[in-house]
């Protein structure tokens, strides 16, 4: 009996110094920031418009966007639109779904809180026209280098985060019949970010422009759903 | 014993003998296929897939041998290069002279290359900064000095060609037919400079009033007459898939481009008045065995014969055989009336026409087709030559490809919308992307080719 006692005492004992022990370890998993949540704050690469375009990414989540594409001087949704108008149309929703909040940020939060309580306010959604494919889109525009940092070189890249778990090409015509511009692709965290050079550049072993898909990253950024 | 007069017989005999006998011998050397690879290791180090080649042949020095290709994008401080020979196309370099014209202006993004007629060097090019602009470049330094480009104009796909004719009431008039996009129905427009393009002045040439236009390319005649071919894309009703209904139109200009009605205002349709059917595919090729090429504006080209009133033009069809088809329409009456005859045999779907005329009036013509009834999709570029204005083709083959195990050939755009076909005096001179020979890399590389042309007792021609 007295050992059914003194049994359950240190089960009790054991559980709650298990317990106690796992308990700051899960805080200090919440405040871990992971791989790609590293990639998506490093100074190295983004910009203070950047930042502040991932840590706004909920927003064109809203409006549909499956994917963002951060160029040094812009941010571009990933829809074509066949006018200006309706980009224009769109680019006003998005102002709208702007006043709404976003769900609570996770980990590695600071530095996007900051991001979207000092810039976003001041990212203004238009239409702007991309040369490469003749294409509108509704996205924010800034100065050079505060999107994406400019003349980022992919070596750069994998000498912070490996090599990329897939290289691909692909080919963007215009609508005209113009040399078209060669992509090649670098795909990390199971394709959430995409870090492209082109050969219409001149730099074309920098990063010209950095794809994100918008969902996953949103599922990596926020408590909940957008 | 010979009486004299047999034995002066018996060396007239011998004379005409050693004379037949080194004819034949120069004639059988003369009109051999002469194919090269103009890259190397050392001129392309980037291993670059060298696209959409064009090429020209100085008037005044036809040793000389031009080429331009997507080789290398020019920067603020280096220029794009163009690939000279000096010796008819057996060695060759890259002189980096097609500056960028203005900054932050990317490319090359499209080019053709001509000489004038004083053997000076003529660039097309398009640029893409702040929008899309083209830019004729002249030569106004020593051959291989930067060249200087001109005003901007135009828009998509900028071709070009210079009236070389002493004759001609246009002499040195330098044309370059482009496609205005900027137009909700695009439309085939010409610029024309008397000045190599340090002015530009933009005419429409082809007729956009129901359809869009497509596919501009230019000729000038000995005469001074100058000659467009563009399609207009009349949908896709009862077409096959890669495949729309069009219309291949020509126009003339008498009067150096400033207007564009000399065949009415848009112009005669060389194939008749019923619609042909012809390529708008980003596929073709077979993408299920391998990569595939894009062709929305590679079915239609024009030529003149360099003494005589005709004109020829080569361009897509699909036809009874099932297959997309060369065929080249020939006008005797400065392109009033055309009667046409297929270049290709029927057995294979065939684009990218090129097309030239010898001053003896033979007629070549430079295409792809492809094979895709293997494990893999073999692309041929063909040499195809008429010695009777087009009514009857002598097939060579280029080279076969798969380009599928070439690292630096891109799906979708293998060699281009285009590519390099002229004629000076007997001579075809062309070339092709293809695959190379000779590189620590296999890729795609520029492949030269030149071959003179004369049916074998054609004598004067053969010594011209």
């Amino acid at each position: 009996m007295i050992w059914m006692i003194r049994s359950s005492i240190v089960s009790k004992l054991l559980a709650a110094g298990i317990i106690g022990l796992l308990a700051p370890a899960t805080q200090a998993a919440e405040a871990a920031t992971t791989p790609l949540q590293t990639m998506l704050t490093d100074p190295e690469l983004w910009g203070d418009n950047g930042i502040a375009t991932i840590a706004a990414i909920g927003y064109w989540g809203r409006l549909g966007e499956t994917t963002i594409t951060i160029y040094s001087d812009k941010a571009v949704g990933g829809t074509s639109f066949s006018s200006q108008d309706d980009a224009q149309q769109s680019a006003t929703h998005l102002s709208e779904l702007m006043k709404r909040a976003l769900p609570r940020l996770r980990a590695a939060g600071g530095v996007f809180a900051k991001a979207l309580q000092a810039h976003v306010p001041t990212l203004r959604p238009e239409p702007i026209q991309l040369i490469e494919d003749d294409s509108v889109r509704v996205g924010w525009k800034g100065d050079d280098g505060t999107f994406l940092k400019k003349n980022v070189k992919m070596r750069a890249v994998i000498a912070r985060y490996g090599k990329p778990e897939k290289i691909t090409s692909e080919l963007v015509n215009a609508k005209g019949d113009r040399r078209p511009a060669m992509l090649t692709v670098h795909e990390y965290a199971n394709g959430t970010v995409k870090f492209i050079q082109t050969d219409q550049s001149f730099t074309p072993d920098a990063v010209d422009r950095v794809v994100i898909n918008a969902g996953a990253a949103a599922r990596e950024l926020y408590v909940s759903a957008p | 014993m010979q009486s004299p007069v047999t034995r002066s017989a018996d060396r007239r005999r011998a004379a005409y003998s050693y004379l037949l006998l080194g004819a034949l011998l120069a004639v059988s050397g003369c009109g051999k296929l002469y194919v090269q690879d103009i890259a190397s290791d050392a001129l392309d180090p980037s291993n670059l897939a060298d696209t959409e080649p064009s090429i020209a042949v100085n008037p005044r020095n036809p040793d000389e041998v031009a080429i331009v290709a997507f080789s290398e994008n020019w920067t603020a401080t280096k220029g794009a290069p163009v690939w000279k020979s000096p010796d008819r196309g057996v060695t060759w370099r890259k002189v980096p002279q097609i500056v960028q014209p203005g900054p932050g202006v990317f490319g090359p993004g499209d080019q053709k290359i001509d000489f004038d007629g004083d053997g000076k060097l003529l660039v097309a090019e398009l640029g893409l900064g702040g929008g899309v602009h083209d830019y004729v470049y002249r030569q106004t330094g020593l051959p291989d000095a930067p060249l200087t480009p001109g005003a901007a104009y135009g828009n998509d796909q900028p071709h070009l060609t210079v009236d070389k004719y002493p004759s001609s009431p246009h002499r040195a008039t330098v044309y370059s037919p482009w496609l205005d996009f900027t137009l909700s129905l695009e439309r085939s427009t010409v610029s024309w400079s008397t000045d190599e393009g340090a002015t530009e002045h933009d005419v429409g040439a082809g007729d956009n009033s129901s359809f869009r236009n497509r596919t501009t390319r230019i000729a000038v005649a000995h005469d001074g007459s100058a000659y467009v071919v563009y399609k207009t894309r009349e949908g896709t009703a009862g077409a096959p898939p890669n495949f729309e209904n069009a219309h291949f139109r020509v126009n003339r200009s008498d009067d150096g481009g400033v207007t564009w009605t000399g065949l009415s205002a848009a112009g005669v349709p060389v194939n008749g008045p019923s619609p042909v059917q012809t390529w708008f595919t980003n596929t073709f090729g077979n993408p299920s065995k391998g990569k595939f090429a894009r062709a929305r504006s590679s079915d239609a080209w024009i030529a003149t014969h360099p003494r005589r009133d005709e004109v020829y033009v080569a361009h897509v069809q699909l036809d009874a055989s099932g297959f997309g088809q060369i065929y080249v329409a020939r006008s005797n009456d400065r392109g009033n009336t055309w009667t046409a005859h297929r270049v290709t045999d029927g057995t294979h779907h065939s684009a990218y026409p090129e097309i030239a005329v010898t001053r003896h009036g033979v007629v070549g013509v430079l295409y792809i087709d492809y094979d895709d009834s293997g494990a893999a999709t073999i692309f041929t570029h063909h040499f195809a030559r008429s010695f009777d204005g087009g009514v009857t083709w002598h097939d060579t083959v280029l080279q076969s490809m798969d380009p599928t195990p070439i690292g630096n050939a891109s799906s979708g755009f293998l060699w281009g919308d285009y590519e390099g076909l002229t004629a000076l005096h007997n001579t075809f001179y062309g070339v092709f992307t293809g695959a190379s020979s000779g590189r620590s890399v296999q890729q795609l590389d520029p492949i030269f080719f030149r071959q003179k042309s004369c049916r074998w007792w054609w004598l004067w021609c053969w010594f011209d």
